[in-house]
């Protein structure tokens, strides 16, 4: 490369780009990708559209709600957003936000479908917390002095997504787990929400976490650092 | 187990399966470049958004047609500046690629790769010189070099082949270091 060429590369970074809002809502709504829909819920899909569009136009619309809105990405039952700041909101760290204690016949009975197994290589939880709405969701929860390790399966329905909202110092990215699609998230603490956008009132403090979606729903690994929290997946998905 | 960010090949390819998530990250790893390629191409600041997102809902419409194992970039690409120039045809628009330097860069450019550092007067030089070129040399520089494109994306952008991308690149720098001429003898 000529001294000219190197120049107009170095050119680049002062040239004045105009930039265009970010359009990856845009298209996943008219291609039809978000949010998942089923098809014998067609009216509940528009209505659904459009409430999402309403919440995501307000949450724009008043900076001092929420920053703007750098990623929003969307995985099983999990919606994610990247914003500039985290909101100014109630914060909690408790149990509690995963539910009531219960055993694992109320699990298999709350989530309508089969609840995971203990993994081998964490035993048998300290708690399992499930809860029907706003989503319905089994916790199991390892207690452990460097922190908790918690795995939720989330049962996936038209109506029921939980939310996370991430800080733009946080690292988002699209990784492989054993032919399923997930999302791990990691560098700085985010917000667990209980019901998406629908829900701005309180959040839980929550650490690196791996998001794993298949056809038989959704399974959220907090606690464990990447390589880890990828083997218990595997180890989940038998 | 491998963990890494899917790659473009993989998340067209789960896209065709049926994956929702695939081409909605596809979107999201590329839609800067294509602003970029959609302005140079002929968009305006105003149409930037419509146009991007136009290309990207029909890439995804075409994606049934695109060739498997061929890269994805330059086929997005060559749709996006297929609806910028489109767009500037519909506005009926002539005027050619404007660029102009931002207003906060404390008249210093530096290239990551190799430190090349522009001060403000030679920053003003180029610019001035790459305002006075014909407007097919400005926009292959503008894609060879400030996009950093490649010769197939730059040829899929502009709809030209790629052995006219290598000429009219060598004749656009020569444009550029006489317009660079011309301006330090005025």
């Amino acid at each position: 490369m000529t001294g000219l060429e190197r120049e107009l590369v170095a050119l680049s970074a002062v040239v004045d780009w105009p930039e265009a809002r970010d359009v990856s809502v845009a298209v996943e709504h008219r291609i039809g990708l978000v949010p998942e829909r089923r098809p014998s819920r067609r009216p509940a899909v528009a209505l659904g559209i459009a409430l999402v569009a309403t919440v995501v136009a307000g949450l724009l619309a008043a900076p001092g709600t929420r920053s703007a809105i750098l990623r929003f990405l969307h995985l099983g039952a999990i919606e994610v957003e990247q914003v500039e700041t985290l909101p100014d909101i109630p914060r909690t760290q408790s149990f509690r936000a995963f539910g009531e204690l219960i055993d694992g016949t109320g699990a298999t009975r709350l989530l309508g479908l089969a609840v995971l197994p203990f993994p081998r290589s964490l035993g048998r939880p300290d708690e399992v917390r499930g809860r029907r709405a706003p989503t319905r969701q089994v916790t199991y929860i390892w207690k452990r002095p460097g922190g908790p390790v918690v795995v939720t399966r989330f049962a996936v329905r038209v109506d029921e997504y939980a939310g996370k909202i991430v800080s733009r110092e946080a690292r988002v990215v699209f990784v492989d787990v054993g032919g399923a699609t997930a999302l791990w998230i990691e560098g700085a603490r985010h917000l667990a929400l209980p019901a998406g956008r629908a829900s701005v009132e309180a959040g839980r403090l929550a650490g690196d976490t791996l998001i794993v979606a298949d056809a038989s729903g959704t399974i959220r690994i907090e606690g464990l650092d990447r390589e880890a929290a990828i083997r218990l997946a595997g180890e989940l998905a038998g | 187990m491998v963990v890494a960010p899917l790659d473009d090949g993989t998340l067209v390819a789960r896209a065709l399966r049926g994956d929702d998530h695939a081409y909605g990250e596809l979107v999201r790893r590329h839609q800067r470049i294509a602003e970029r390629v959609a302005y140079v191409s002929g968009a305006s600041p105003s149409e930037l958004e419509d146009v991007v997102q136009e290309a990207f809902v029909k890439a995804h419409r075409a994606l049934r047609r695109f060739r498997r194992g061929a890269a994805f970039r330059p086929w997005l690409l060559a749709i996006v500046a297929n609806e910028a120039r489109n767009a500037r045809r519909a506005a009926g628009r002539r005027e050619g690629l404007a660029l102009r330097a931002l207003a906060s860069t404390g008249g210093q450019a530096v290239a990551e790769a190799d430190e090349m550092v522009l001060d403000g007067e030679r920053r003003d030089e180029l610019l001035a010189a790459l305002r006075r070129i014909e407007p097919t040399a400005r926009e292959i520089l503008a894609c060879r070099y400030l996009l950093e494109l490649s010769e197939e994306e730059t040829a899929s952008a502009l709809g030209i082949r790629r052995g006219t991308v290598k000429s009219r690149t060598h004749r656009a720098l020569e444009q550029l270091r006489a317009a660079i001429g011309e301006g330090a003898l005025r």
